[in-house]
């Protein structure tokens, strides 16, 4: 099984959905057994929720009527 | 010979480059700090979009594309003339900083309690603080949820660049809302006195429907 070491040491990585089928299998089980890394995975996929639920601002409808005006306006289809 | 791929052009690239206004507003506006150049870069990003679109291969990854174009035009138009953060970011600690120092509170409060209590304009400005060279990424993986080799073609960096920048980003955004956390008195400093639970309790923001919301995202 691997260590905790080496589990918080892909765990970022992990989250970013970049690693190896095999190093996904690695931590997936080494974080079904080991409860004090996968508090800290629980933790860290709760924060990149809230950055992503934060960081959400739809734009104004303004910008949108700007943008569409301004490819109107310029003909850039023509 | 190899036929070349068929241009994407006219209403139909109009129509779906502007599905992606509401990501290309967001980042424009976490990279400008204001609402109006953020609306401004937007609007450039468009301009030159449809002024090269002759250059975009449909079946390629227009969105990927589109924040090319925004992350240039921010370098060529903004980047000098916006003011870079007040507060020096912490270049210290690891990747799981804000984890680690929940932990070390001398009174255990549930790390969920405390990113419950972590405002919405407070994560926005936490954002806004991390010097741009590393923001973007940040925001690239973390929001838009682009892929290391994504982000590597968008900001015209090897994987390798985009990876580290993540790395201190991701930090820097970390120790940002630690300290929002004890300023705000969402958390007591091991080092201050210690607040009775319940008085904690009762100081916390409830936010309804931020976590459900938050829940329904899509996770690995």
């Amino acid at each position: 099984m691997m260590s905790c070491t080496d589990t918080r040491k892909l765990l970022q990585t992990y989250l970013d959905r970049e690693l190896s089928e095999e190093e996904v299998a690695a931590v997936r089980g080494h974080l079904s057994r080991c409860g004090s890394c996968g508090d800290c995975y629980r933790f860290e996929a709760d924060l990149r929720r809230l950055i992503r639920f934060c960081a959400d601002e739809p734009a104004p409808p303004t910008l949108l009527q700007r943008v569409r005006g301004l490819f109107s306006s310029r003909s850039i289809f023509g | 010979m190899t036929q070349a791929p068929p241009l994407l052009v006219g209403p139909s690239f109009e129509e779906d480059a502007l599905s992606h206004l509401d990501a290309l507003y967001r980042t424009a506006r976490r990279m400008t700090r204001q609402e109006q150049d953020a609306e401004d870069l937007v609007q450039e990003t468009y301009l030159r979009a449809f002024r090269f679109r002759h250059q975009f291969h449909e079946g390629t990854n227009l969105r990927a594309w589109l924040f090319r174009i925004l992350t240039n035009a921010y370098i060529n138009l903004y980047r000098k003339r916006s003011r870079e953060p007040k507060r020096e970011t912490i270049d210290t600690g690891d990747e799981f900083y804000l984890y680690k120092q929940m932990r070390n509170l001398p009174e255990s409060a549930p790390e969920e309690a405390v990113l419950r209590d972590i405002l919405d304009h407070e994560v926005k400005s936490a954002l806004e603080e991390i010097p741009a060279t590393y923001r973007l990424p940040v925001l690239l993986a973390d929001v838009e949820d682009f892929s290391y080799k994504e982000i590597a073609q968008i900001i015209g960096k090897p994987i390798g660049t985009v990876m580290s920048r993540l790395h201190r980003g991701r930090r820097a955004l970390q120790h940002l809302l630690w300290q929002y956390a004890l300023e705000h008195g969402y958390v007591k400093s091991p080092v201050e006195e210690q607040i009775p639970k319940k008085r904690r309790r009762n100081a916390a923001v409830s936010l309804p429907g931020r976590q459900a919301a938050a829940s329904a995202r899509s996770s690995p």
